[in-house]
C-alpha cells in the first residue's frame, strides 16, 4: 500500500477500481501505400459522418441534462467537423503526401488550434480547445474505438473538461483523482454537486496509478490509499457505513427549521444560477436564494439581454419563493468572465481588473438596464439586491445612485416597483472588510463571498495548484476579516451572510455562527448536512469557541480546533 | 466581383456571426474569399472565418467568383448590413 496526498475537494469515501479516462494517444501508422490513400479518404469520409451522429447524441444529452445553451457547444462542433478548411486540408494531405486519416487530422487540427492561439482575443483562443475536442473525437472513431461513456469506479483523468463530464454517467462514478486543479476548479465544483468524493491536484503521481488498482478515495482530508490492505480496507468499509447512517439522518432533517439549541434562527439559503435551480433549492428545505448569480442572461450572448427577457428571468426566481429572500446579484463579469458583447480587453492581470461593479460603472447603459429589470421584476417577491467587488464607499455610492435613477425612470413611466427593496453588497475584496464599518452604513445587508475573499486576502490564484495550499478559508487572517464584517454590521444594526464555499462547509458552521452571521448560503447539498449541525449548536458556546479562535495562530491550529468541536457531535 | 465590408457588430466575427456567415456563404456555388490583413480565408469555411479574428469597425475586402457572384455579393453585403441580427 502507498499514499498519494493531494487537495480534499469533495467529502466522502469511496473505495473503487482505477479508470483512467482515455487520453486518446493510439498507435497508427503516419503515412499509408500510395494505392491506400483512397481507402483513407474514405475512412475518413465514414468517421466524419459518425463522429456527427456522436456529437448530435451528445448534444441531446447536454441539453437535457444540463440546458440547451451548454448543449450548442457540440453544435458549433458540428460545423467543425465539416468544415472545408479541415475536410480539405485532410483530404489533400492524404491524397498528395499518403498521410493516414489519422495522421491527416492531427496535422489539421494542430495547424487550426496554432491559428486560433494566436489570436489576440481570449475568447478567440479558447476555440483551440474546441477544435482539438473535434480532432480527438475523429481519431477515435477511427481508431475504432466507441466513445466511453460507461466510466466505472474511481475516474482519474489530468483535468475534467466540461465536455468530459457530458458524457460520464455520474450515477455510475464512485470518485474522482485529477491531477490539475484546486477546491474551486470545474472537476471539484461538479464533484461537490454530484455527492462524489474526490481528491485533486495530485500532479504528476497520477501518471504511477494503473487501470485496475484498487485505492481508497478519501475526500474529506485529501488522501488517496493504493491498493491497501484488507485491514485497512474493513476500516474504511466501517466508516462509509456510518457515513450512510449519518445520511440517513440527514435526511430526517429534511424540513425542520434551522435554529440553533437556544432558538437563534440561522438562515439556510442555497446558491442558484438560473431559474431552473429554484427546485432544487425548494426541494433541499433552504429558506431562500441567498446568492443568484446573473451571469447566466449576459454570458455566450452576443448582445445585452433585453430588459424583458431579464424581467421575466428574475421574476421566475422570486415567484418561486415569494414569501422568501431572493438576494440577486448583479452582473458579475470580466475577469475570467468576458463578455462577448464589450469584447475582448487586454488585462495583464484581469482578476484585478475591470471586472464585476467596476466593469457595470464604465458600461452603466448595460447596468441601468438590469437595475430597472429588477425592479420591475420586484412586485412578484421579496428581492435583495446585491452589488458584487465593492471596494470604496464611493462605488457604493454612485451604485446606488444609478439605482435611484432607474427608479426615477420607471415612476415617470408610470411602471411600478417595490420601494422597500434592501439593498447590500458583497465582502470579497480585503479593502471592504476593512472599512466594513463606513460601509455598513450604507446598506442593508453584507454578504461575504469566501472565494475571491480567500484569493485576495491571501493574494494566492485559486486555480493555481502551486499555491493550493494558502486557499484555505480557514487561515487567521481571513478569519479575522470575516470577524470584522460581522462586528461592524452588528454595531449598525445589518445582518451578515455568506455566501462562499465556506458557508456549506459544516466544519465552518459553529465557527461562523460564533461570529455572528446570520444567514448562510450554500449548494443545495449542503443544507441539510449544516442545518443539522445548526440545530446542535448553542449560540453562547459558540460565541466562545469563535472568541478563542480568533486568538489561534496557524490555520491548522484553526482547523484542529474545529474539528475537535465537530467531533463532540455525535453524527 | 469584390466589395468591401465593415463588420459593425458588437463581437467582430465570433462563432456565432462567423456561423451565419460561412454558412450563408456555403449556399453559393461562386468561390467566395475573405482579405484582411494579408491573410486570406475561404469564406464557406466557418474556422477560416473565425481564424480571421475579425473584431468591431475592421473592414474586410470578399472577393466572389462564379455564376451566381451577383447575388451572393446581396445577401452578403445584406446580412453585415444587419450585423448578423444582433444589436
Amino acid at each position: 500500500m502507498w499514499n498519494i496526498k493531494g487537495i480534499a475537494a469533495s467529502a466522502g469515501i469511496a473505495i473503487g477500481q482505477i479508470t483512467h479516462i482515455q487520453e486518446g494517444s493510439y498507435d497508427f501508422c503516419s503515412v499509408v501505400d500510395r494505392e491506400q490513400a483512397p481507402k483513407e479518404k474514405e475512412r475518413f469520409l465514414a468517421a466524419q459522418q459518425a463522429a456527427e451522429i456522436e456529437l448530435d447524441v451528445l448534444q441531446k444529452r447536454m441539453a437535457v441534462n444540463v440546458g440547451e445553451e451548454q448543449a450548442e457547444v457540440f453544435a458549433a462542433h458540428k460545423l467543425m467537423i465539416n468544415d472545408p478548411s479541415l475536410v480539405d486540408v485532410v483530404l489533400n494531405n492524404i491524397e498528395n503526401n499518403f498521410a493516414s486519416a489519422e495522421a491527416a487530422v492531427e496535422d489539421a487540427v494542430k495547424d487550426i488550434a496554432a491559428m486560433f492561439i494566436a489570436l489576440d482575443n481570449e475568447y478567440m483562443r479558447e476555440r483551440a480547445s474546441d477544435i482539438k475536442d473535434v480532432g480527438k473525437r475523429l481519431v477515435r472513431v477511427l481508431q475504432g474505438v466507441a466513445e466511453q461513456v460507461n466510466y466505472t469506479g474511481i475516474l482519474a483523468a489530468q483535468d475534467l473538461l466540461p465536455s468530459d463530464t457530458a458524457s460520464i454517467d455520474l450515477n455510475c462514478v464512485a470518485g474522482f483523482i485529477t491531477a490539475l486543479g484546486g477546491k474551486t476548479s470545474h472537476s471539484s465544483i461538479l464533484a461537490r454537486a454530484a455527492g462524489i468524493p474526490a481528491v485533486v491536484g495530485i500532479g504528476s503521481v497520477l501518471e504511477k496509478l494503473n487501470n485496475g488498482d484498487t485505492v481508497i478515495v478519501d475526500g474529506h482530508n485529501g488522501q488517496i490509499l493504493v491498493n491497501p490492505e484488507e485491514t485497512v480496507l474493513e476500516e474504511y468499509r466501517q466508516r462509509m457505513k456510518k457515513e450512510q447512517v449519518r445520511a440517513a439522518a440527514l435526511a430526517a432533517v429534511g424540513h425542520l427549521p434551522s435554529v440553533t439549541m437556544d432558538g437563534h434562527p440561522i438562515e439556510l439559503a442555497c446558491n442558484i444560477g438560473t431559474p431552473n435551480d429554484m427546485e432544487k433549492v425548494i426541494a433541499a428545505g433552504a429558506e431562500g436564494v441567498g446568492l443568484f448569480r446573473t451571469e447566466f442572461l449576459f454570458l455566450d450572448k452576443t448582445s445585452v439581454p433585453t430588459e424583458e427577457e431579464q424581467v421575466e428571468s428574475y421574476k421566475a426566481v422570486l415567484a418561486a419563493m415569494p414569501k422568501n429572500k431572493i438576494v440577486i446579484r448583479t452582473l458579475d463579469a470580466g475577469g475570467d468572465k468576458q463578455l462577448p458583447f464589450i469584447g475582448g480587453l487586454t488585462e495583464a492581470n484581469p482578476a484585478l481588473g475591470l471586472r464585476a461593479i467596476r466593469l457595470c460603472m464604465v458600461y452603466q447603459d448595460v447596468f441601468k438596464t438590469q437595475l430597472r429589470a429588477l425592479l420591475r421584476a420586484s412586485v412578484v417577491g421579496n428581492l435583495h439586491i446585491m452589488f458584487p467587488m465593492i471596494a470604496t464607499v464611493d462605488e457604493l455610492v454612485s451604485a446606488k445612485a444609478l439605482l435611484k435613477e432607474a427608479a426615477d425612470e420607471l415612476t415617470r413611466e408610470g411602471i411600478p416597483y417595490r420601494t422597500d427593496i434592501a439593498v447590500g453588497i458583497m465582502i470579497e475584496v480585503p479593502a471592504a472588510a476593512v472599512i466594513a464599518d463606513v460601509l455598513a452604513e450604507e446598506v442593508d445587508f453584507f454578504s461575504i463571498g469566501t472565494n475571491d475573499l480567500v484569493q485576495y486576502t491571501m493574494a494566492a490564484d485559486r486555480m493555481n495548484e502551486h499555491v493550493a495550499w494558502l486557499s484555505d478559508y480557514f487561515q487567521p487572517p481571513v478569519i479575522r476579516l470575516i470577524g470584522n464584517v460581522a462586528k461592524a454590521a452588528q454595531k449598525c444594526g445589518k445582518w451578515v451572510g455568506m455566501c462562499g464555499e465556506m458557508a456549506g462547509d459544516p466544519l465552518a458552521t459553529p465557527l461562523l455562527v460564533g461570529l455572528g452571521l446570520t444567514e448562510l448560503s450554500m449548494n443545495g447539498r449542503a443544507v441539510p448536512v449544516v442545518k443539522h449541525r445548526v440545530r446542535q449548536l448553542t449560540l453562547k458556546q459558540t460565541q466562545e469557541w469563535a472568541e478563542h479562535i480568533l486568538t489561534l495562530r496557524t490555520g491548522s491550529d484553526i482547523k484542529k480546533k474545529l474539528e475537535e468541536i465537530a467531533e463532540a457531535f455525535e453524527i | 466581383m469584390e466589395l468591401n465590408l465593415q463588420i459593425q457588430n458588437q463581437a467582430g466575427l465570433h462563432a456565432r456571426p462567423a456561423a451565419i456567415f460561412s454558412q450563408k456563404a456555403s449556399s453559393f456555388k461562386s468561390n467566395i474569399m475573405i482579405l484582411k490583413d494579408g491573410k486570406n480565408a475561404n469564406a464557406k469555411s466557418i474556422i477560416s472565418v473565425m481564424g480571421l479574428g475579425v473584431k468591431k469597425g475592421e473592414t474586410i475586402l470578399v472577393k466572389i467568383d462564379g455564376p451566381d457572384a451577383a447575388e451572393a455579393s446581396a445577401e452578403l453585403q445584406k446580412i453585415v448590413a444587419e450585423k448578423f441580427g444582433e444589436e
